[in-house]
């Protein structure tokens, strides 16, 4: 036997209670350390839907080592093309083609939007003609826009833009545009692009048609 | 006779919580882990006054796989699955039910189960074949604490995400032979019998509830009544038992019906448990080995959170394990006709909180109310399944038999009605009503594990270590 003698049980009890209090105590010392954000997307086939690899490589993670390469014009001190690391700002490349000159119209940019591969960035210079010529990126084969304050490398994000950004996208008019602001704002930001099927009015044809002209900016 | 004697699997059952428990505080895995050891460790020291090196090998066996297994189920419950880009593919639906204006629909596809919530005019229905094409994303989460989950409680039915279809559409090809079955038999309870018979009846064999009859029995507090739960698995199990008394291999046909009866019902965690639960004494039974009603209890709740742990926030699970372990603790403290009075009260005493807590209140009513219902309905479901059985038949004047069987579930309902307006008024939620419920459960759990003096005592203040 173990423990035969009666002190025997009452150690047993005392240890019983010492593993219950260092139990209590653990918890209450832990309580809350925990979190686990790691990664839940992996890569699988994408579907045979139209210009869905240029979608997946906007959201995607950049790669290390990965280098985009942008195009700057306007109030900057050196305009031309630079080499930035994946996943830059507008202020990056600001700062990299020496900064804003003292013509700059500093608030007709956002110096915070992302930038993307391949993108041309203009900085107005103050009394520039607004109407056309305001702080815009535009990539190749895309119309010249000025998303700005949504913008993001050319791109309107559905999480930030306003109603009237919404509306220069094709097939969305005052009332879709409306859903989607009413959208985000009751049930939270979107995480990704295939979230707006969520709302009325747009249905998988319309998303394909907007796709390449959207984002998700991060909350 | 100790714990460790009479219900080993309730030293790891309440090791294995107290893991999820930290895990749901925030703690780690390995953190999780050592307090499910420990407190595994503490149970075994407590309702040992000596302790024999068979007696020591069994607690390190409980010590070590509740310190592994806590380990492992924190360890699972934390790891989200990984998604694809995209999702494509014939399927099966294996589960549909309401969601608020829609439905939500569980599809297998590729082997992985997938959410979707799609409009009522699909009309899809479980066992259809169908085809799938859409975008993952992570099940969304509770918005405030204490909020329904449908994290939780989703990946506790083993889905991985939810699908935001593109293409969603019925496909030739065979379905799921069992999904195939219920909706048949849906069908069928729908169009042959009258609405109230329809009504029990979809809930004791299929899991499915009647909006209405929800409603009454929640009024009432008999609505486990329509849950399908360890009442009426071990029904079942009574009726098959008499049925094959004389056939040779009786536990395995029995077995056999049980595991049947709980897939047809959709394989609810009550359902499993009960099954899992009658299933273990069945096996004891069978191989000449001691029955112990808490023993099995923990036995099943603890397979089902090895299975996939986040039933253990899942409020079928919880209410089912809570009802059993105190029915359980009651058969083996009071084995008299006031054990038997006692029952019912004393679950409505421990399943309260956790009834209140999600539903918002719980009826004062059902005190007294299931005192009548559960020995009535026990009468009255094998009544409703021999009739429903009855309208398979072509025969003359099975209309008025049906019809018969309607009016006596009508007067058992008016008789529900007039005894729970003897007890008006219904019980909010408050922090004081979660403690009442746990130690009236442990004060219960202790007595069945032979616990006594300051032992008990002890055991009841382990129920408040929640609460600190």
């Amino acid at each position: 036997m173990i423990g035969q003698g009666r002190w025997r049980g009452f150690l047993f009890l005392a240890g019983g209670v010492g593993c219950f209090l260092l139990a209590s105590f653990l918890l209450w010392t832990f309580s809350g350390r925990f979190s686990d954000d790691g990664p839940t997307t992996e890569a699988g086939p994408s579907l045979g839907v139209r210009s869905q690899e240029a979608q997946v490589e906007q959201v995607a993670a950049p790669l290390k080592e990965e280098e985009w390469v942008v195009y700057v014009t306007g109030a900057v001190a050196r305009p031309g093309v630079y080499s930035l690391p994946a996943g830059s700002r507008v202020y990056q490349l600001v700062e990299k083609s020496g900064g804003l000159t003292d013509e700059a119209d500093a608030e007709s940019i956002n110096l915070a939007a992302k930038l993307a591969d391949g993108v041309h960035v203009h900085v107005p210079r103050e009394g520039e003609d607004k109407a056309t010529t305001q702080g815009f990126m535009t990539q190749e084969n895309q119309k010249k826009g000025s998303f700005l304050g949504s913008a993001s490398a050319g791109l309107i994000d559905i999480n930030k833009a306003s109603k009237e950004d919404l509306e220069r996208l094709p097939g969305i008019g005052p009332k879709t545009a409306e859903a989607i602001i009413a959208y985000r704002e009751s049930r939270g930001l979107f995480e990704r692009v295939e979230d707006l099927l969520q709302v009325k009015g747009i249905g998988p044809k319309k998303l394909e048609a907007i796709r390449n002209l959207i984002t998700v900016g991060s909350p | 006779m100790t714990l460790l004697h009479t219900s080993p699997a309730l030293v790891l059952l309440l090791g294995w919580s107290g893991a999820l428990l930290s895990f749901s505080r925030g703690a780690p895995p390995s953190v999780c882990g050592a307090i499910g050891g420990l407190a595994a460790l503490g149970l075994s020291l407590l309702s040992a006054k000596r302790m024999d090196k068979r007696l020591a090998c069994v607690a390190s066996l409980l010590v070590a796989l509740a310190a592994l297994g806590g380990f492992f189920i924190s360890w699972r419950a934390s790891v989200e699955p990984t998604l694809p880009q995209a999702v494509e593919g014939k399927g099966v639906v294996v589960m549909e039910r309401p969601w608020g204006g829609r439905r939500a629909l569980v599809m297998d596809v590729s082997g992985r189960r997938w959410l979707i919530y799609a409009s009522p005019a699909l009309a899809l229905k479980e066992g259809d074949s169908v085809y799938l094409k859409g975008f993952p994303r992570r099940l969304s989460e509770a918005r405030e604490p204490g909020e329904f989950d449908p994290h939780l409680y989703w990946r506790a039915r083993g889905v991985s995400g939810e699908v935001l279809t593109t293409e969603l559409k019925r496909s030739g090809g065979g379905g799921s032979l069992l999904g195939w079955w219920r909706t048949r038999l849906r069908r069928f309870l729908l169009l042959r019998l009258p609405p109230r018979l329809r009504g029990y009846m979809s809930a004791a064999l299929l899991g499915v509830r009647d909006p209405e009859l929800e409603e009454r029995h929640r009024r009432w507090g008999t609505v486990h009544l329509l849950a399908v739960s360890g009442f009426h698995v071990g029904l079942v199990a009574v009726v098959f038992r008499k049925l094959f008394r004389n056939v040779p291999l009786a536990p395995a046909w029995v077995s056999a019906c049980i595991w049947l009866y709980t897939l047809m019902t959709g394989a609810a965690p009550s359902a499993l448990r009960a099954a899992l639960m009658i299933e273990a004494m069945i096996l004891a039974g069978w191989i000449g080995r001691p029955q112990s009603p808490v023993h099995s209890v923990s036995l099943a709740a603890v397979a089902l959170l090895l299975w996939r742990p986040w039933w253990f926030w899942d409020v079928g699970w919880r209410l089912s394990v809570l009802a059993a372990l105190t029915l359980a603790s009651l058969a083996s403290v009071a084995r008299t006709w006031y054990g038997a009075v006692a029952a019912s009260p004393t679950v409505w005493c421990t399943t309260a909180a956790q009834i209140a807590y999600t539903f918002g209140s719980v009826p004062l009513g059902g005190l007294i109310v299931n005192l009548v219902a559960i020995p009535a309905f026990s009468l009255l479901f094998p009544l409703g399944a021999a009739a429903s059985l009855l309208a398979l038949l072509p025969l003359p004047l099975v209309g008025w038999a049906l019809w018969g069987v309607e009016f006596i579930f009508a007067l058992c309902e008016f008789g529900l009605s007039a005894l729970s307006r003897l007890l008006p008024g219904e019980l909010v939620w408050f922090p004081q009503l979660s403690l009442v419920s746990a130690v009236t459960l442990f004060a219960l759990l202790g007595r069945a594990v032979k616990l006594s003096g300051l032992r008990w005592l002890i055991f009841l203040l382990v129920a408040l270590v929640p609460f600190v």
